[in-house]
């Protein structure tokens, strides 16, 4: 199972380029690992959406995601403009059975 | 703030379960360096190469996202890392521009040790029959038929292996460096004492009970199995597990010269089968350990194989008592024997000596 995460450079906090660069990974692997966590346990979406005339007046989305991940590793890292990086996580086929089998964990 | 999260996670790995199973995580950092100052940048890469190894072991996610009517979209996501680490290794560590780069490879602690698809090794020693003066024949002879039994019942277990090593005396600690009488006499049977196993020895006691009361005789025969649990490779008592079973044997009215003797079947068979229940639940979640039997070079020889669970592409924990810090080593199986298993150390150092004791990392 792979997901991919992407985050901007020139918004993260940081002294220097290369702080900020590090960042931008980090944020990344977090995004692709929310990913991964929405395929492997599925995700709360809510939506409400009003109409008056024929026109969209109130538009609300929202989705909530909890899981938990072991074993995700890391296929690539790479930049995919100036100011964005890219993150590829992947977790292995029996980790993903063997997560799936535990069930949604519940958080405190 | 980071570096006291791994200060905690660290210190929590040495309180670990006694019971987690292990698995190698790799894990890489990067820290960005400020001036010329490497030794720091060092520190936090190293630090970010932990953070990552114990992600690997278990992250909690969470997010949360919200599309407004404007079309503004607000979302936020946190990670929640939890691991311990019997240990690491740097397996590379370089500057990278004005970054610098720490690779590690580190034992994490695993709290879904799995409980099935493995099998320990159980010597079942001696185990005396003590029967008090008077009791009848029968009585004797249902006991000792009832033991001769007793492997077949026991070898129903699922998480271990038994081994019927009755004729043997009871262990005396030496069996794991080859050095007593009984590893000789049971490789002289070919029935090896399983050095990373376990024995079980004991007694059962036949014995009279009796429960009279005002008006009436009542004698019960009652039969107790004690047995002990070791652990081969320390000599370590494991458990007791004692179970017993009442018959009815003799009943009769004070004055009266009748009695009602009840010849009672005696059959041990479900004490076994207790005795079975009760191995399976101290045993089945333990580690499946194994003695390197053999170490020429890098290249191991374990006494553990299919019947054990045991496949290839398996991993093994060495850690070596006495040493320095990460004293430690990994075998990867390549070859399954029955009974056996080889691999070869995956770091060059340190070097696995023979006698050595092995856990599967599962």
């Amino acid at each position: 199972m792979r997901a991919i995460g992407y985050a901007t450079v020139s918004i993260q906090p940081g002294r220097s380029t290369a702080q900020k660069q590090l960042n931008a990974i980090r944020a990344a692997k977090l995004a692709a690992m929310r990913e991964l966590a929405e395929k492997l346990y599925g995700a709360n979406v809510a939506g409400q959406a009003s109409v008056a005339e024929g026109r969209i007046v109130n538009d609300l989305l929202r989705s909530e995601v909890e899981g938990l991940i072991r074993g995700a590793r890391v296929v690539s890292i790479q930049p995919v403009r100036n100011d964005v990086y890219q993150a590829e996580l992947e977790i292995a086929a029996e980790e993903v059975y063997a997560l799936r089998s535990r069930g949604r964990p519940v958080f405190q | 703030m980071r570096v006291l999260s791994l200060a905690l996670v660290l210190i929590l790995g040495c309180v670990g379960s006694v019971y987690a199973g292990y698995r190698v995580v790799q894990g890489e950092g990067r820290a960005a360096i400020a001036g010329s100052d490497i030794a720091s940048a060092r520190k936090a890469a190293l630090a970010e190469a932990l953070y990552d190894a114990a992600g690997k072991l278990q992250t909690k996610v969470r997010g949360f996202s919200v599309q407004s009517a404007s079309g503004m979209f607000r979302e936020e996501s946190s990670a929640l890392v939890e691991g311990r680490f019997k240990g690491y290794h740097i397996v590379r560590e370089e500057r990278q521009g004005a970054a610098f780069m720490v690779s590690i490879e580190a034992i994490g602690e695993d709290d879904q040790n799995s409980c099935e698809g493995k099998r320990v090794d159980i010597d079942v020693r001696h185990i005396g029959v003590r029967v008090a003066p008077g009791l009848q024949g029968h009585i004797v002879q249902s006991v000792n038929e009832g033991l001769s039994r007793a492997s077949s019942v026991l070898e129903q277990g699922v998480s271990f292996r038994i081994s019927d090593q009755r004729w043997l005396p009871k262990l005396r600690g030496a069996e794991r460096f080859g050095a007593s009488d009984n590893d000789y006499y049971s490789q002289l049977m070919g029935e090896i004492p399983s050095a990373a196993g376990y024995s079980l020895s004991g007694t059962i006691v036949v014995e009279r009970e009796r429960r009279d009361n005002l008006i009436a005789n009542v004698t019960d025969v009652s039969i107790t199995i004690s047995l002990k649990l070791r652990d081969n490779f320390s000599g370590a008592h494991v458990a007791d597990i004692v179970k017993r079973v009442k018959f009815a044997d003799r009943r009769s009215i004070f004055g009266m010269d009748e009695a009602f003797i009840s010849q009672p079947k005696v059959n041990i068979e479900p004490l076994f089968d207790e005795v079975r229940i009760e191995l399976e639940r101290i045993l089945a979640c333990r580690p499946l350990r194994a003695m390197v039997l053999e170490a020429k070079g890098g290249n191991l020889l374990l006494s553990v194989g299919q019947e054990h669970g045991v496949a290839a592409g398996d991993y093994f924990l060495v850690t070596l008592p006495g040493s320095k810090t990460n004293g430690w080593q990994i075998v990867r199986i390549d070859d399954v024997d029955v009974k056996r298993s080889s691999g070869k150390a995956l770091k060059p150092s340190p070097v696995v000596p023979g006698k050595s004791l092995a856990i599967l990392m599962r």
